[in-house]
């Protein structure tokens, strides 16, 4: 295996010409995609020659790709700094996709917005089918819309009425559904992700297609009935003054389909108008605020283990089921065992609407224990005292 | 070899907590067998001075473990939060599995193995499955190997409804396949040999349902923790209570299990529950680094083995070479518990340890024993009135045991049980609150 390192991605080339290209951002311990990132990664691309295919994957821990690197937004000194690092995303995804190998993403964690955007530019893409992972396109959230080609491309591959779900919403999805909804083409457990990404690569399993109903609901003639469904669905939702983006996703593919090859360019030029408006300045300013609010959490983190609640009323008893869901070992006092029976019904409730599979429903019910003597008070980290005064 | 291992002299029991006993109706009850077990463990390590990951083992009784609780003291210890280096595993001796659980816990703290283990049993026997007979797996097994339609069609053909008829797996379970009776018919068989009659049955039944009742309304089961199911419904009472039990309505009731001459009804016979019941063990070292408060000693533990005919008979197979290998007179032992699998079974035990010819032939004693004060018996109501769990019954009435000699200030404290299968086990306890 020879082997060839940038600053922020390394490339090694297998006994099986497979080209596994690593990316593993050197000041920061998440991945995202700045300009550097992008231009290492285009000048990789440029020279891989002839092999028989590339895997692109994540060397941190933490997860795949969380999306464009937000910060760099902040750095940029005119709106068409911002505009040429989104052109240059495009002609580097597009040069990905024009590859004429096959090309992987192999996706352990989250994979979101402008990462999610690259695995889009690769023919396949494999995940880890654990909790950690999380697929989607949250750009909306931040008042803008995906800008490196995923407006086109995720309708392409999954269809339209899928492909808004998660871009109009912001919402990310599970492995497992990512799978069901046709957005990866394998969810394994984690040992075998490297075993499912050299298979797809020597055996080149056909590529997913769009069903028959996708591809009317993508002709031209439809579209604008379509699109105006889908318009009047999100105004209920949300005010297109205030959050212009979504609606500009709508629009964009009204407008161009997902088969035109211009549907990028309009992407570019809607993104334009898009960063330009109060509400994604505002949006990305709440942003940072968070950033740096977590940031700051970070600092003086403790761990607690382990929560007494005194109070088993509408808001003791809540505490006390968050903490549980959330993986914190919960003692419940209340005067007699009569007065939790409401809060083991909520907690039950919350459990099974919060969490999936009955093993991890089972676990969140075993931390959480009644504690009439209140004995638990000498082992709790923290002692939550939430008795209701009438 | 440097150093031999520390052996332990005294095993002490610090505490202990179960479930309410929960009657088995016509569904299963809310919680599983690990569930039950869980729940007894929270509370009753939430109140010790130690983590659960500072137990050294966890041992459980439990006969009929749901299919997905395989080695279910395991499942168990993993979710109370022993952690992942705590061993543990699950004894099955019938009905004194719970017995038989504090038993292997006292020989692994004596041979110093282990300093404090968590021990008891659990079941939850309103989840035994009901079985495909033979027939029907038969058929379910060639119609799966068929490989052509035709054959597949042929085997669908021979389908009967008769082969639907389920084979109830508690039935089975509580029947002796050795000498092929049930539970309830070698009960019959002890009121035969005794000469026990209907009435001294039901009375023997009404009173054990009037001690547990004194017993919840003088607050003295504090050994019962409060438990939830998912619809916040609370239970902290042992539901096989008949407040309104009578000689009278007891009278009433048909013969269960010789039909339609017997003795032996649902109504003088151990209820089948659901329960689970946990004590924590330890060495006297561990009691006194991590400053426990014990509630008493396990002093010796004897089985023994009968005729399976006569299982009921079990206890004083057990207890009579238990009390002459301590030296102890039966004046000796302030309280007794007997394990009421059957009114007809613990009255043959009474009348049969003051039997001449009994205590010669099958005790192997030149002289009856003294007779047990029915006072001093089940002072608090038994598995007629609260039920039999089968795998924690043997940890309930250890637990039950030091709690009364705790309460009435005494001192020895002999526990036993009548085991399916014919055998009988029998522990002797010691107060040291």
């Amino acid at each position: 295996m020879n082997q060839q390192s940038y600053e922020h991605w390394a490339l090694s080339v297998d006994e099986s010409q497979i080209a596994w290209l690593c990316f593993d951002r050197q000041d920061k311990s998440v991945n995202s995609i700045n300009t550097d990132v992008l231009n290492e990664l285009e000048a990789i691309v440029d020279e891989l020659g002839s092999i028989t295919g590339l895997v692109i994957y994540s060397g941190k821990t933490s997860g795949f790709i969380a999306g464009a690197d937000i910060q760099s937004f902040g750095e940029w000194r005119s709106l068409s700094e911002g505009i040429h690092f989104v052109q240059q995303g495009h002609r580097v995804l597009d040069k990905i996709a024009a590859l004429n190998f096959p090309t992987v993403a192999m996706i352990d964690g989250f994979c979101l917005g402008g990462g999610l955007e690259l695995s889009l530019a690769c023919q396949y893409r494999v995940a880890d089918e654990g909790e950690k992972t999380k697929l989607g396109l949250p750009e909306v959230l931040l008042g803008i819309h995906p800008g490196w080609g995923g407006t086109v491309r995720l309708p392409r591959l999954m269809g339209m009425m899928n492909a808004f779900d998660m871009m109009l919403t912001g919402r990310s999805v599970s492995a497992k559904t990512a799978k069901k909804m046709g957005l990866i083409d394998y969810a394994v457990p984690k040992r075998h992700l490297k075993n499912a990404a050299k298979y797809v690569i020597l055996n080149k399993p056909p590529l997913k297609q769009m069903t028959r109903r996708e591809k009317i609901l993508n002709q031209a003639w439809l579209r604008p009935w379509v699109a105006q469904y889908m318009y009047n669905k999100l105004k209920t939702k949300a005010n297109e003054e205030h959050y212009p983006a979504p609606f500009a996703i709508i629009d964009n593919w009204k407008k161009m389909g997902v088969d035109d090859p211009t549907a990028f360019n309009q992407e570019v030029t809607s993104l334009e108008n898009v960063l330009k408006t109060d509400s994604a300045k505002n949006l990305l300013r709440i942003y940072y605020l968070q950033e740096d609010l977590k940031a700051a959490s970070k600092q003086n983190a403790t761990s607690v283990r382990h929560v007494h609640v005194i109070g088993a009323g509408i808001m003791g008893g809540d505490i006390a089921a968050w903490c549980a869901l959330r993986g914190i070992k919960v003692t419940l006092q209340d005067r007699e065992a009569k007065y939790l029976s409401s809060a083991m019904q909520r907690s039950a409730k919350l459990f099974h609407g919060k969490l999936k599979s009955a093993a991890a429903i089972q676990a969140a019910t075993d931390r959480l224990s009644a504690d009439i003597q209140g004995v638990g008070i000498e082992q709790a980290d923290v002692i939550i005292e939430a008795i209701g005064t009438h | 070899m440097k150093k031999n291992a520390q052996t332990n002299k005294s095993v002490y029991v610090v505490d202990g907590a179960r479930t309410p006993f929960l009657k088995a109706r016509s569904q299963p009850n809310a919680f599983s067998a690990s569930d039950l077990a869980v729940k007894a463990g929270q509370a009753l390590l939430l109140r010790q001075p130690i983590l659960p990951t500072q137990v050294d083992e966890v041992i459980l009784g439990c006969t009929m473990p749901s299919p997905d609780e395989a080695n279910i003291a395991r499942v168990v210890a993993l979710r109370l939060g022993c952690g992942l280096q705590t061993p543990a595993w699950t004894v099955q001796r019938n009905c004194a599995s719970g017995m038989q659980a504090l038993d292997n816990a006292v020989n692994d703290i004596m041979l110093g193995r282990c300093e404090m283990v968590l021990a008891g049993g659990t079941e939850a026997m309103s989840h035994a499955p009901l079985l495909f007979n033979t027939e029907m797996v038969k058929w379910l097994g060639r119609l799966s190997t068929n490989k052509t339609t035709i054959d597949k069609i042929k085997t669908l053909l021979r389908f009967r409804p008769q082969m639907l008829k389920p084979v109830i797996a508690l039935m089975h379970g509580l029947t002796d396949p050795i000498v092929n009776l049930n539970m309830g018919q070698t009960a019959e068989n002890i009121a035969h040999a005794f000469d026990i009659s209907r009435l001294q049955m039901d009375t023997y039944a009404v009173e054990s349902h009037q001690r547990l009742g004194r017993a919840h309304d003088n607050g003295e089961l504090s050994e019962i923790i409060p438990i939830y199911d998912q619809k916040g419904q609370l239970y902290d009472v042992d539901d096989g209570l008949r407040r309104d039990c009578s000689i009278e309505k007891l009278a009433q009731l048909k013969p269960f299990f010789d039909k339609p001459f017997g003795m032996v009804t649902a109504g003088n016979s151990s209820q089948i529950t659901d329960g689970a019941c946990l004590l924590l063990l330890a060495s006297e070292k561990a009691v006194e680094k991590h400053q426990l408060k014990p509630l008493g000693k396990i002093i010796d533990t004897q089985w023994a083995a009968l005729d399976p005919a006569y299982m009921g008979l079990g206890p004083i197979h057990a207890m009579s070479p238990l009390l002459k290998r301590r030296l102890l007179e039966v004046s000796d032992i302030d309280y007794w518990e007997i394990n009421e699998a059957f009114a007809a079974q613990v009255l043959g035990c009474l009348t049969a340890w003051e039997d001449p010819s009994y205590c010669k032939e099958k005790l192997g004693l030149n002289e009856p024993l003294d007779g047990i004060d029915r006072e001093r018996l089940n002072v608090d109501g038994g598995a007629v009135a609260l039920g039999h769990p089968v795998g924690a019954s043997g940890a309930r009435i250890v637990l039950h045991m030091l709690h009364v000699l705790k309460r009435k200030q005494a001192t020895y404290g002999m526990t036993s049980l009548c085991i399916g299968g014919g055998q009988g086990g029998a522990m002797l306890v010691e107060n040291v609150t």
